[in-house]
């Protein structure tokens, strides 16, 4: 079985970026959410998950979105979700997690709304 | 066979030692030769040696007796003439004192000389300084000149006898008178030699001899030179050189002293081929007094000539050639018996060896075939129990050689065995445990589900069917439909977020507090809002359910509902397109806590069909990620207008299953479909 699911952390000053690629399902959520945990080892002035990379989510990755939101929302950290392809944008529709979770079209868009 | 190791082990012994056994035969063989021939050599000559010192001693014994006789008769022969010259020199006195005149007294002495009666072959005489026998023991030598006859040396005997005479006062001379004519020179041989003393009486101008034949005392040699030769004769007949081989002795004219073998007679006569001489004077050729020397030659015979050796010795005082002799051939017959012998006892050896051999090889190879049995029985034990002795291989195991090292790790490959098949069946009782939890908990899930289909029949309005497929044993999806009252039917379709035992039991959770919600409130929203609440207000783990609640009024056919999350679900007009009712109500409940949902209406017309779904079917994959999609769900929908609910859920579980192939399922998968006609009357 491939690698489905690739995440990425960088620094950007005080910004936490994360890059994920691939595909969150049952299989690599508890992967998924285990390297965001590691995220908040050194708590960012806020988090920014890139999702331009994944191809696919399924309820089991919005579930580790929603760990982490509550998690960012109990520590006062704004986390924004960039770059979500058309595809994970419906799912977040359908599921209404539009609603709750702050989006950017792209990083740099995510990056300006994070220091705002 | 041959490829056992104990054969392998035997075949590498026998090698070895065959290896060394032949090596060193070989390398002794030549040396052994060498040594034997070289002993066979020295024997040879040492015999030669022990005969020719044999010869020798005798012969120097005979001359030593032959000299003591001869002394003895000179003694005597000096007292003889003593004695006689007494005689004389009395006769002399009497002419000094003129008792007599010279002649009587010359006449005296002459008598006395005539008369006198020695003894034996003792002879007394008186010659003339000339040589003139003037009276003789023997009356027939009378008269006899002896100036003629010469000494041993040569000289003539007056002279001889005056020379010492002169020197000594007396002589001694050796003298052959074979010229002599006696009646008793024949009668005992022909040998005259005589041994005389002679003293002169001066006044009388005599030689007063006395002498003895001598030739007794050399035959007396002779007979003991001949008592040798047959005493040699017997013992040289005894002796044998190397096999065949002898000593024989030859004389300088080439005739035998002693005689050589009976099977080699014609040794004295034969010619040698290579060096064309006679044989005997080949022999006589090589020879020297110093040592033995060796000559070959070939002895003609009967079919081949016989290659020869011979160690010649010459013995000078009696002109002997001594010989030894044997066929060349039979000097190697030592040696070879020898490695015969050497070889038989390898041979002994060497069996006694295999013998060993094939007993070490057994005994090295023991201990393998006993490992080798305990394997073949090892699969037969039981693991699952705990170890037991296990006799022959744990005395192998306290062994320090190799195969000890390999009985210890046998031992240790069946304790680690039975640890880990204990663990393995521990690992698989745990296993069947929790499989047989997990089945007792799917039952208990698929037991919360409505489970009796079609549900109403006496309702001609509802045709409903529903299916649940778990990824899993137990699944986070849920549905549910039951009568509020006479004619407001409320359904539900949820999907826990994840799969598994922690969606199960939030998908338990969730269906009892919608049950509990729609006891409690008639809006659907408001249902949703306790619904929310309750799940969000402990969750650690941030579970959530996409939930959709609908309430259909079956009289009017108004469908009153939330949709928290959940995919949208299709309307299947009875005139138009399948559409999505993509409109949402809030987010997925358990998200966030005091979320209020807003309620929904869609009118339905008869005969409209509703499906309602979870993502296990849209997003059902194949084994290379392309998902089923809504597109192929809605013409498919648009496709099985004619079915009826049970018959549409099926068709489309069917193609989903056909899309995923052999990929596992990787989402629950739910699916619930209702059609609504007006009430008849």
């Amino acid at each position: 079985m491939v690698e489905n699911l690739g995440v990425t952390h960088e620094r950007d000053g005080t910004l936490a970026v994360v890059n994920v690629s691939g595909r969150i399902d049952s299989a690599t959520s508890a992967q998924f959410e285990a390297k965001l945990e590691t995220v908040f080892a050194d708590l960012p002035d806020a988090l920014i998950i890139d999702m331009s990379d994944l191809a696919y989510m399924s309820s089991a990755g919005l579930r580790v979105l929603l760990v982490v939101a509550k998690r960012a929302s109990a520590e006062s950290r704004p986390l924004i979700l960039c770059g979500l392809a058309p595809a994970i944008q419906e799912v977040f529709d359908i599921s209404g997690f539009s609603t709750i979770f702050e989006l950017a079209a792209t990083r740099a868009e995510a990056k300006a709304q994070a220091r705002a | 066979m041959f490829r056992s190791l104990q054969f392998q082990l035997f075949a590498g012994l026998v090698v070895i030692l065959l290896g060394a056994g032949v090596t060193i035969t070989i390398s002794t063989r030549e040396q052994m030769r060498d040594a034997l021939i070289a002993a066979e050599t020295r024997a040879a000559r040492n015999m030669l040696g022990q005969i020719e010192l044999q010869i020798s001693n005798r012969y120097r014994e005979l001359l030593s007796e032959k000299l003591r006789i001869v002394n003895e008769r000179r003694d005597a022969l000096e007292h003889l003439g003593g004695f006689t010259v007494a005689a004389a020199a009395a006769h002399e006195g009497l002419v000094e004192r003129g008792a007599a005149s010279r002649a009587e007294a010359r006449a005296l002495t002459l008598d006395f000389v005539n008369a006198v009666d020695l003894g034996a072959s003792v002879e007394a005489f008186a010659i003339t300084r000339s040589g003139y026998v003037l009276a003789h023991s023997d009356p027939s030598q009378h008269g006899r000149d002896l100036g003629a006859q010469r000494d041993i040396k040569g000289r003539p005997l007056p002279e001889a006898v005056q020379e010492d005479i002169e020197l000594d006062g007396k002589a001694y001379v050796l003298f052959d008178d074979a010229a002599r004519d006696g009646a008793d020179a024949g009668a005992h041989d022909a040998d005259g030699r005589r041994f005389a003393h002679f003293r002169e009486v001066q006044t009388l101008g005599l030689y007063i001899g006395v002498s003895d034949r001598i030739g007794d005392v050399e035959r007396y040699v002779e007979t003991g030179v001949e008592a040798t030769i047959s005493t040699l004769a017997d013992t040289l007949a005894q002796v044998r050189v190397v096999d065949t081989g002898f000593v024989f002795i030859m004389d300088d004219t080439m005739e035998a002293v002693t005689p050589p073998a009976e099977w080699a007679a014609t040794l004295l006569e034969a010619r040698d081929p290579d060096s064309g001489l006679i044989i005997p004077e080949l022999l006589s050729l090589v020879s020297s007094e110093d040592a033995p020397t060796a000559v070959d030659y070939a002895l003609p015979g009967a079919e081949a000539p016989v290659r020869m050796r011979a160690y010649v010795s010459y013995f000078r005082p009696l002109g002997w050639y001594i010989v030894s002799t044997f066929p060349a051939a039979e000097i190697n017959r030592p040696a070879n018996d020898l490695i015969r012998q050497q070889s038989v006892i390898f041979a002994a050896v060497l069996a006694v060896a295999l013998l060993l051999a094939w007993l070490f090889a057994l005994k090295l190879t023991g201990p393998l075939r006993r490992l080798t049995g305990y394997a073949r029985q090892l699969p037969q034990q039981d693991f699952t129990h705990a170890d037991g002795p296990h006799g022959a291989l744990d005395r192998l195991a306290d062994t320090r050689s190799e195969v000890g090292g390999l009985a210890r790790a046998f031992r240790f490959m069946e304790g680690e065995l039975r640890d880990n098949i204990r663990a393995l069946l521990d690992t698989t009782r745990d296993k069947e445990r929790i499989e047989s939890e997990l089945n007792i908990a799917r039952d208990i899930q698929q037991g919360l589900l409505p489970k009796i289909f079609p549900p109403f029949p006496d309702n001609p309005q509802i045709d409903l069917h529903a299916s649940l497929t778990p990824a899993r044993h137990v699944g986070g999806d849920l549905f549910d439909f039951y009568f509020l009252d006479d004619h407001r039917l409320l359904i539900a379709v949820g999907d826990v977020a994840d799969k598994g035992v922690p969606s199960a039991l939030f998908m338990a959770i969730t269906k009892t507090l919608v049950k509990s919600a729609s006891a409690q409130e008639t809006d659907p929203a408001e249902m949703m809002r306790r619904v929310n609440t309750a799940l969000s207000a402990d969750n650690p783990r941030a579970m959530f359910v996409t939930l959709f609640i609908g309430i259909l009024d079956i009289r009017t056919g108004t469908l009153d509902y939330v949709n928290a999350g959940q995919n949208p679900p299709v309307v299947v007009p009875v005139t138009g397109a399948p559409a999505l009712m993509r409109e949402i109500s809030g987010p997925p409940a358990g998200v966030m806590e005091g979320l209020s949902y807003r309620r929904l209406s869609r009118q339905l017309a008869p005969g409209d069909r509703l499906v309602i779904y979870t993502d296990g079917v849209t997003e059902a994959m194949t084994d290379t990620n392309e998902e089923y999609g809504t597109d192929r769900l809605l013409s498919l929908l648009e496709a099985g207008r004619g079915q009826d609910a049970k018959q549409l859920v099926d068709c489309v579980l069917d193609d989903v299953r056909a899309h995923s192939g052999a990929a596992e399922q990787s989402d629950d998968l739910t699916l619930l479909c209702l059609t609504w006609q007006h009430d008849p009357d």
